[in-house]
């Protein structure tokens, strides 16, 4: 049996963890949200695209004081813990075990932290068309945004300005948009 | 003829084209302070379209729409060829539908541009087999006596049904679906095996 041809291909979220992801179609973008076993899904059409518009939030902030706070949490305690465990000759094994736990998960949030940060800047992507702004949900990173934004460009200007001649998206040149007086 | 503008996604305000920066478009919205980054596109520039939703009465020689034989035939459906007047005509996409095309394939969910949800069968069968795995051991069998038959049943109710529209169709995920609702069932039974051997037990003692 013949392998029915790929309609979508994935442009951001990729991972087990992400609801929200975005593909790429012939004529227009989809983002599918996930939840158990359910997608849903909506569509920008390319010549319906009036504008993307990138917000930079503090999610990578937010984040990075939770973990960052566990971090020192954890390691703060694992050093109590060691440090007691000096002084008392018949609990040294428990306590030293706990004491590496501990110490381990201080390392687990401080990874969390260092990942988080090397990421990038995080944002929310919007879609304005005719009917309003729409929430993209992804991606969720500045710098992948951008790329998303340089990759999808072209296609939207070749949809909006009737050029039959399709550029390509990989290596093209960001398009030089006008903004109407 | 009226234009429209970027908005600012936080707070709503219309942005004023002087505020951006032209070679980057990024800008701070006055109100709420938030930085933004646009990207537009010609579509922006365009004038809104007043639709009069009525279309053009048809002059004689005219060709004439198939719902409404006194309106002006302005497009063709892609779908059954009809003629189609400005109240009749669907864009959908990069195509133009009937009002019939366009219901039927929305009753049959023919068309993937007009599915807007799916229910990944197989993805809820794997998701049945393997989260009471997730839960405490103490909680095991409640939920494996559930969810045990509910995977497998779901998997074989949904092997042959449309799945993802982005994935496509995963069987590996329904195999994998009836493979954990079969070890759930077996640890069940061992369970009652092993509770039955003991109650036999107890009572030759």
């Amino acid at each position: 049996m013949p392998k029915r041809p790929k309609i979508y291909e994935k442009i951001s979220g990729r991972g087990p963890l992400r609801f929200t992801r975005l593909w790429l179609a012939a004529d227009h973008l989809l983002t599918s949200f996930s939840i158990g076993g359910v997608e849903t899904y909506q569509r920008f059409y390319f010549h319906k695209i009036e504008a993307f518009i990138i917000r930079t939030t503090a999610r990578r902030l937010i984040w990075n004081a939770i973990f960052g706070g566990l971090a020192l949490l954890t390691g703060a305690i694992a050093l109590v813990v060691w440090s007691l465990s000096k002084g008392h000759a018949t609990r040294t094994q428990p306590d030293r075990v706990i004491a590496a736990i501990l110490a381990g998960m201080a390392g687990i949030s401080f990874l969390l932290v260092l990942f988080n940060t090397l990421c990038g800047p995080t944002c929310a992507v919007f879609v304005q068309t005719a009917t309003g702004l729409k929430p993209m949900g992804a991606p969720g990173r500045y710098r992948k945004a951008l790329q998303m934004v340089e990759r999808v460009s072209p296609l939207i200007l070749s949809a909006q300005t009737g050029n039959a001649e399709t550029p390509t998206p990989a290596g093209a040149e960001a398009p030089v948009a006008t903004f109407p007086a | 003829m009226s234009f429209r503008s970027i908005c600012c996604p936080q707070c709503g305000l219309a942005l004023d084209a002087g505020s951006w920066n032209a070679s980057q478009m990024v800008v701070i919205c006055t109100k709420c302070q938030s930085e933004l980054t646009a990207h537009p596109f010609p579509a922006l520039g365009r004038p809104v379209p007043v639709l009069t939703g009525t279309g053009q009465v048809a002059l004689e020689g005219d060709a004439t729409c198939f719902f409404h034989p006194g309106k002006k035939a302005e497009s063709c459906c892609e779908g059954c060829g009809r003629f189609l007047c400005e109240l009749c005509d669907m864009p959908l996409g990069a195509r133009r539908l009937c009002p019939a095309c366009l219901g039927s394939g929305l009753h049959r969910q023919e068309m993937p541009e007009l599915i807007s949800k799916r229910i990944c069968w197989s993805r809820t069968a794997f998701l049945l087999g393997t989260l009471p795995l997730l839960i405490g051991w103490p909680v095991w069998p409640i939920a494996f006596v559930i969810c045990g038959p509910l995977s497998i049943a779901t998997a074989i109710y949904g092997w042959n049904k449309p799945q993802s529209l982005v994935l496509g169709r995963r069987r590996w995920t329904a195999i994998a679906g009836i493979i954990f609702g079969l070890l759930q069932i077996a640890f069940i039974c061992g369970m009652v095996v092993i509770m039955w051997r003991a109650i036999a037990h107890a009572k030759t003692s």
